[in-house]
């Protein structure tokens, strides 16, 4: 009922749409409910652009909160963004949770800017803001904390809509926000997206969890054989044409080898281990994208029960995939140089052996030969699809062009070319604005793969291309980063080390300049060139600026545009927006894609074009190799995800009470949880319970404003423990009054003992607190060692013992100090649980001002030091832990230290040489300008002490300036 | 397997204090720690006084000789005696127990006998648990419980080669100062200076830079007045009364 309102206050408060698209009548099918009529309405009236299914998924949304998993590609941005847009209003707070920045900026650039609020930096102003109402994009850790202080009227807010909802686990932010936010408002609604299906398949039953995470009963699956996606994509299908690029031998060659080491290798590891399930490990997995994330998914758990020979075919496996996609998609010069390291004798001994295969050596000579002819002369063989893309920008395209539009053709082609990646894109640019000779002889330089002597027939090709090139910068204009003209004669070889400088400065100018998108134009001779080399295409500069209307308005000519499948800056809403900009003619797919592809249809199923004036796509294949296999993969795991979330939704038993809309939900959380046979301890359990009921005071922990970033908080707050941020100095948790917790995961514990933070920390702890803990807290997915964590890296036992050390040298020196080795966040919750049973609740107030300025001297110590001019004694030259106690007890204060003389101070100090240096430091001076030039270390400090120095000279001639003044 | 009650483990516990803190009274207390220990130990045993022995070898109760983990201390001398209640002392404060998980399994009630032998005995008592079992973190969780109770500190080995290590290294490290862990401070007495500056609250670096460069040493600051450090650019009046207050207070407080 409320969504109903809510739609009818915006259609107020906006102008009535121009005209209602004449295909929404449709939809208008079942008139009976009202709220199903604004809704409708609302995709009629408006100058809503949404497709059949994209309209479904709307009305499904409005109308009952759920989960919608849609395929890659088929964009339910459209239809999130027509969601927010009714919501936009002041009377509406709508939060948007776990987006990307990519995502936050497509959405707000598309909203009324009214209703869209920043986050505010400040409490106050997020208080104020979220008065306002509106639309906000919030990073969960904040959302959290507010929602914990009640910062944020949670009773008022309509809406949370979780993008990327895969992620949502038990533990995480999103979750521990979603059930605060359940517990006390029952009215607003919570609707999540996603569009990776092959994400629910890991792990068990994890779409079940994930939608009870979510508080959703629904689950709505959009997979691109839907009928209604079908039926709306089928009629507007753009013409496609596949071309089938052959492979050259070498190259095939070359393939069937590395499929065979991988066949080998793979058998390998499952008769190794056979007692694991290996039934991700297959050659055919291998060559897929995702290959490293399958691999960790299933063997991230048992790493450390893996024998060494195994790991180290699992990474030969990673280099074997790296080569197989340097030798499909890269040059021959650079996958050269890539298989050329791995036969270093280096890399021979630490691998598993594939290199010493027959294979192997194949692989080898093969890629050589195809860089160096037989007279071992430099003539790479140029990559397969170089030519068929050539021939398809300089002659099928034109020649399709007046084919179909007649002589009176009045728009210049424009042609989108899309490829896998920034490299892929700048490759393609560098082949098309320099012809391929000139682009291989630049990699063998940067590579610094041997070039001697150029056979005949290269050296007359790059040598043309160097001629043509200044021909055709006069036809149109100046590029900035080309090589300036090149010299006329045939001397190539010379010309070589003036490329060699001039690759220089520009390989450091292209590691940055790795674009995204290039966009090019063709000179209009460019058909009746005779050289097929010269090149003929010329960047337009304007794209730097990512204005392609602007280019198309100043350029009259063929348009040429080079783009990957998507970018960092604005995700895979870059295609569509650049299909938006350009409204190309054709498109080449020169990689293959499913969510590009499915992109395109939906593109042309929104034009709704007659079918001449559609799209023509051409599509670049390697028929029956890797590359059609992988495309052909990754499909089938998409269908075969959708194929299970689709029975799994079949079978799937939802409570009742899973939407958290009655308390039920929350009082079963609880007693599920004081059922659960944690540690045996039933009859500790039961009488908790008791206690819990006839007490009815929520057992309180007091946490750190900076520990929201880890997942403990949410998971105490889940077995009913209240969670009290505060932001404190000491210690991450406060249990009870005597209780503080200094939590540390392995990789902090590492930094922080090597550091010396953990040191002052527990200096802190100990002063202040009865029972200080350092919790050291495992990863939950990871095996319960110290070893274990560092399996990716090279961390090895030596490192690992040195910590082991460190920590022990830490409890000789704090004996009080209490170890807690935690496998998980899960059971770190649960013991904290326990140990907080039947004892008094810490203070937020107390635990706050502890350790800040004023703090009431610490409990438990016989002897009471005042501890800041503790800690400064402490950091004094001659003192250390051993020496300070006597000064402390026997010193007095500094002022009657400076009356001491040195041998004073060295008996107080039981040393003479600590005399010494308290003396010395006590009263003579020690500038840093000396220290500069006198310090042995005198390179180091002179780098660290630079910042500073600096600053000296100019505090000193400041405070000079001051003295004068006054 | 949890037999263990923890209330009346409480009341055992109730009747010991914290042990002694910190290191400043650690050379009389933990005198008499030992000699306590051994003459109990006499007392218990009745045998004649154990000669004294060799401070810088591992003292090991006799009932662990032939524990796998000892092969693994390699670079500290044992002494086996049978007047000790832990099951290895490695300083004049210092004592270690040593469980193995599996053991604790099956005699979950070893480790409470143990612990009321030991009473409230040494400053730094480690528990070192070997992780032999694959699951361990049951028991793991109600050592922790115990060790929180018993004030023990927990220690885990995942093999005895690590376990044995840990004691070996506890041995080395019993007079080894914490610089090890502690902030890596400059050599240099400036950047002490101003470590040590900057350790006072609200006091940055570029403060104490400018202090020293003004004051020159550490006299002409100690003996300068709250008004004129309040004048020094950048200092102001909050600053300035908390640097003079930490400065001029007497070390011990009343």
């Amino acid at each position: 009922m409320s969504d109903a309102t809510e739609v009818e206050t915006t259609e107020v408060d906006e102008q009535p749409a121009p005209a209602p698209l004449p295909e929404s009548n449709e939809t208008l099918e079942d008139e009976e409910l009202a709220n199903l009529v604004t809704a409708e309405e609302y995709l009629m009236r408006k100058d809503v652009q949404l497709l059949e299914y994209e309209k479904q998924m709307f009305l499904d949304l409005v109308h009952a909160d759920g989960l919608l998993v849609a395929a890659k590609g088929l964009s339910y941005e459209r239809v999130l963004l027509h969601i927010l847009k009714v919501y936009s209003d002041a009377g509406n707070l709508l939060l948007v949770i776990n987006s990307a920045d990519w995502e936050e900026q497509y959405y707000k650039s598309k909203l009324d800017a009214k209703y869209v609020h920043e986050v505010a930096n400040t409490a106050t102003e997020r208080e104020r803001v979220y008065l306002e109402g509106g639309i906000q994009f919030i990073s969960t850790r904040i959302l959290v904390v507010d929602l914990l202080k009640q910062r944020i009227p949670i009773e008022l807010i309509t809406g949370i809509i979780v993008l990327r909802a895969h992620s949502i686990i038990e533990s995480c932010q999103e979750a521990f926000a979603l059930r605060l936010y359940r517990q006390r408002n029952k009215t607003g609604f919570i609707k999540a997206f996603s569009s990776s299906p092959e994400a629910f398949t890991i792990g068990y039953s994890h779409i079940e969890r994930t939608m009870r995470n979510l508080f959703v009963k629904q689950l709505y699956i959009w997979p691109r054989f839907h009928a209604t996606v079908r039926a709306a994509l089928h009629p507007w299908q753009a013409q496609t044409i596949e071309l089938h690029v052959p492979l050259s031998a070498r190259v095939i060659a070359i393939q069937t080898h590395i499929l065979d080491i991988m066949n080998f290798l793979v058998r390998e590891i499952k008769r190794i281990n056979r007692s694991v399930d290996m039934e991700a490990v297959t050659v055919e997995n291998c060559v897929t994208k995702k290959f490293h994330k399958i691999l960790q998914a299933q063997l991230d758990c048992i790493w450390h029960q893996l024998n060494s020979q195994t790991k180290l075919i699992v990474a030969d496996l990673k280099i074997l995939r790296s080569l197989m996609i340097s030798t499909m998609y890269h040059d021959a010069v650079s996958s050269y140089a890539l298989i050329k390291r791995y036969r270093s004798t280096e890399y021979a001994i630490s691998n598993s052996g594939w290199t010493l295969m027959d294979a192997a050596e194949q692989i080898f000579v093969l890629s050589k030969q195809r860089v160096y002819n037989g007279q071992n002369e430099f003539e790479p063989e140029p990559c397969p699809k170089w030519q068929a893309l050539s021939e398809l920008l300089t002659q099928d395209i034109p020649g399709d062009m007046s084919r179909r539009r007649g002589a009176d053709h009045l728009d210049p082609p424009k042609v989108l070319i899309l490829c896998q990646d920034a490299r892929a894109c700048y490759q393609l640019k560098q082949y098309l604005t320099q012809g391929s000779a000139r682009y291989l002889l630049q990699q063998a330089l940067r590579h610094e793969v041997l070039v001697g002597k150029l056979s005949d027939e290269f050296a007359k090709q790059s040598q043309g291309a160097a001629m043509a090139e200044p021909a055709t910068k006069a036809d149109v204009k100046v590029e900035p980063d080309t090589p300036a003209a090149a010299p006329p004669a045939a001397r190539v070889l010379d010309e070589l080390s003036q490329l060699l400088s001039e690759t220089d400065a520009e390989a450091q100018l292209q590691q940055q300049l790795f674009e995204e998108s290039y966009m090019l134009t063709m000179t209009q001779a460019a058909p009746n060139d005779p050289d097929p080399n010269a090149s003929i295409f010329e960047i337009i500069p304007e794209l730097e600026q990512f204005d392609v209307s602007a280019a198309l308005a100043a350029h009259r000519q063929p348009c040429i545009c080079l783009q990957t499948f998507k970018t960092e800056r604005e995700g895979s809403m870059a295609l569509e927006h650049m299909l938006e900009q350009l409204q190309p003619h054709y498109v080449i797919m020169y990689n293959t894609n499913v969510t590009a592809i499915r992109q395109l249809e939906v593109f042309e199923a929104r034009r709704r074009l007659p079918p001449d004036d559609r799209m023509k796509i051409y599509f670049l294949i390697h028929a029956r190799t890797v590359e059609e296999q992988s495309y052909l993969t990754s499909l089938r795991r998409e269908k075969s995800a959708f194929e299970l979330i689709i029975e799994t939704k079949s079978k799937m038993v939802i409570p009742e009470y899973q939407d958290g809309k009655t308390d039920e939900a929350f009082v079963l959380y609880k007693s599920y949880d004081d059922e659960e046979p944690t540690n045996a301890q039933t009859r500790q359990g039961a009488a908790t319970g008791v206690a819990l009921a006839s007490a009815r005071v929520t057992p309180k922990i007091i946490v750190d404003m900076r520990e929201f970033r880890s997942d403990l908080p949410c998971l105490i707050h889940r077995r009913g423990l209240e969670v009290v941020p505060v932001t404190i100095t000491i210690g991450d948790y406060i249990l009870t009054p005597e209780m503080c917790v200094e939590r540390k995961s392995i990789s902090d514990l590492i930094g922080s003992l090597n550091s010396g933070r953990l040191y002052n920390q527990c200096v802190q702890m100990q002063r202040y607190y009865a029972k200080p803990i350092l919790l050291i807290e495992f990863d939950q997915n990871r095996p319960f060692h110290l070893q274990g964590k560092f399996m990716l890296s090279q961390q090895t036992t030596a490192t690992n013992a040195d910590i082991m050390q460190k920590l022990q040298l830490l409890t000789l020196h704090f004996p009080r100090l209490r170890l807690i080795w935690s496998p998980s966040p899960y059971a770190t919750a649960q013991l904290f649980e326990e140990l907080k049973l039947g004892k008094e609740e810490p203070d937020a107030q107390v635990a706050a001002a502890l350790g800040s300025d004023e703090a009431g001297p610490a409990p438990g110590e016989q002897l009471q030091y005042n501890n800041a001019i503790h800690d400064f004694l402490l950091r004094l030259p001659g003192v250390h832990t051993r020496n300070v106690h006597g000064l402390m007890r026997k010193g007095g204060s500094l002022r009657q230290l400076l009356q001491l003389t040195q041998t004073e101070l060295a008996e107080l100090l039981q040393s003479q040489e600590s005399g010494k240096l308290l003396w010395d430091i006590l009263h003579v001076a020690h500038l840093p300008e000396k220290d500069e030039v006198a310090g042995s270390s005198a390179l180091l400090a002179a780098s660290k002490q630079f910042g500073s120095g600096s600053h000296n000279r100019f505090r000193k001639a400041a405070s000079e300036a001051r003295r004068g003044r006054r | 397997m949890e037999d263990l009650d923890d209330d009346s483990f409480d009341d055992v516990l109730a009747c010991m204090d914290i042990p002694p803190a910190p290191k400043q009274t650690k050379i009389q207390p933990a005198t008499e720690t030992v000699t306590t220990s051994s003459s109990t130990a006499t007392t218990s045993t009745g045998t004649v006084k154990a000669p004294p022995s060799n401070p810088h070898s591992v003292l090991v109760h006799t009932k662990q000789r032939g524990n796998p983990i000892l092969k693994s201390i390699l670079n500290v001398p044992l002494e086996y005696r049978d007047d000790i209640i832990p099951d290895y002392v490695v300083g004049r404060t210092a004592c270690i127990l040593f469980l193995s998980l599996k053991y604790h399994n099956l005699n979950p009630d070893y480790i409470c006998q143990r612990l009321k032998a030991l009473g409230k005995l040494y400053e730094l008592r480690v528990l070192l648990v070997q992780v032999d079992t694959p699951e361990p973190h049951n028991a793991l969780k109600s050592l922790t419980r115990i060790s929180l109770l018993a004030d023990l500190t927990m220690m885990l080995a995942w093999n005895a080669d690590e376990a044995g290590k840990i004691i070996e290294t506890y041995k080395q490290f019993e007079k080894r100062s914490p610089d090890l862990i502690m902030e890596r401070v400059e050599s240099n007495p400036h950047q002490k200076l101003v470590a040590a500056l900057t350790n006072i609250k609200p006091v940055n670096k570029t403060d104490a830079v400018t202090l020293l460069q003004i004051f020159g040493n550490l006299e002409n600051l100690i003996n300068a007045s709250e008004e004129r450090l309040s004048q020094v650019m950048g200092l102001g009046p909050r600053k300035a009364k908390k640097l003079y207050k930490t400065l001029h207070e007497p070390f011990l407080s009343k």
